[in-house]
């Protein structure tokens, strides 16, 4: 099952999924009470549509989606997957493929394992430091820190528990890999950047508030 | 001084009310104590407000206001970080409440689609 966020996306989500479903069928696509036609946009394309009633934040809706398809025992890989456009559909294949062979629990999208993704010099920068630092905090050792693109089985789509609201979900999900000692493996990916998940992304700004996140939040609740 | 009448009529108030309040019921026997040491310390301050004064220099503070301001100050934060905490508390609550509630109303439409379906 395909899990993918979306908060007023509406512009772009119902190419996105048409893409995604021509390959994979099941898409679930989470509107995190978005203001705009987004669920009706889903729904036209053919993804099942759960709609949280206000915006709680990405972590909050990739956490709905995976409890949603929880519920279908049939599903036995999970993947999220970025509503704006910037992942490419065939790089699903790539991730699936260490799960299917049971080589990994967790397999986490790679910009840095290739070259050819087209970044800003800063934000080449600053997503070094958050793979540095990630390194230094967690002892996890990732090429990329903050990438939407996951794929993973059912013992960590029933262990995960995402709590933080917002986009510091991807620093938990690299100390959930800490904590509940999944087994991890990275694989390259393409991440497009295009104007609009330029526009829509988060802004380099927002690595201050990922830092803080990081520091502040205890170190192990369980 | 018309000014202590004033505070100490305020400070009664608040006590009443804090107390008689229905949900002073659950207010935990440690608060309620609290409270009310708070209390007779304020309407001791005002009563005698030299007092106050000798407390700051038995502590090493220059005057009774500072004391106070510092008082204040601590009690302020303690107020903002248990407040802080308590809101993100609710904010979970709030985020896996809204998250039953966005499954449920999927299913639903799920199984009236799958009833549409059917003959």
């Amino acid at each position: 099952m395909i899990i993918v966020p979306a908060f007023n996306e509406a512009e772009v989500v119902g190419e996105v999924l048409r893409t995604l479903i021509e390959h994979y069928p099941r898409v679930v696509c989470v509107d995190d009470g978005s203001t705009d036609a987004t669920a009706d946009e889903a729904r036209l394309a053919g993804a099942t549509v759960v709609r949280h009633p206000f915006n709680l934040g990405q972590g909050a809706a990739i956490q709905t989606g995976i409890e949603f398809t929880l519920q279908d025992p049939t599903i036995r890989y999970f993947v999220t997957y970025d509503a704006d456009g910037q992942h490419r559909v065939e790089d699903v294949a790539t991730l699936l493929e260490p799960l299917r062979k049971d080589a990994g629990d967790i397999v986490l999208g790679s910009r840095f394992l290739i070259p050819g993704t087209n970044l800003t010099f800063t934000k080449r920068a600053l997503l070094r430091m958050a793979v540095l630092f990630t390194r230094l905090t967690t002892g996890v050792a990732l090429t990329d820190a903050h990438n939407g693109l996951r794929a993973f089985n059912r013992r960590v789509a029933e262990t995960l528990e995402l709590e933080m609201a917002d986009m510091s979900h991807a620093s938990e999900v690299i100390r959930r890999i800490r904590d509940r000692g999944y087994r991890y493996t990275e694989v390259p990916v393409v991440v497009n950047y295009t104007e609009y998940s330029l526009r829509k992304g988060q802004s380099a700004w927002n690595a201050v508030n990922l830092l803080f996140d990081l520091i502040l939040t205890p170190r192990s609740r369980r | 001084m018309i000014i202590q009448v004033v505070l100490i009529a305020a400070i009664v108030a608040i006590a009443l009310y804090a107390l008689q309040n229905r949900h002073a019921v659950r207010l935990q026997a440690g608060k309620k104590l609290v409270l009310l040491l708070f209390i007779g310390a304020a309407a001791v301050s005002i009563i005698r407000p030299g007092l106050l004064t000798s407390v700051a220099h038995e502590v090493g503070v220059g005057r009774g206001t500072d004391l106070l301001l510092y008082l204040t100050i601590v009690v302020l934060v303690f107020i903002i970080v248990s407040t802080y905490l308590r809101f993100r508390d609710y904010e979970a609550r709030m985020a896996k409440l809204a998250r039953r509630l966005a499954i449920a109303e999927a299913n639903e439409a799920r199984s009236h689609e799958e009833a549409n379906v059917r003959p």
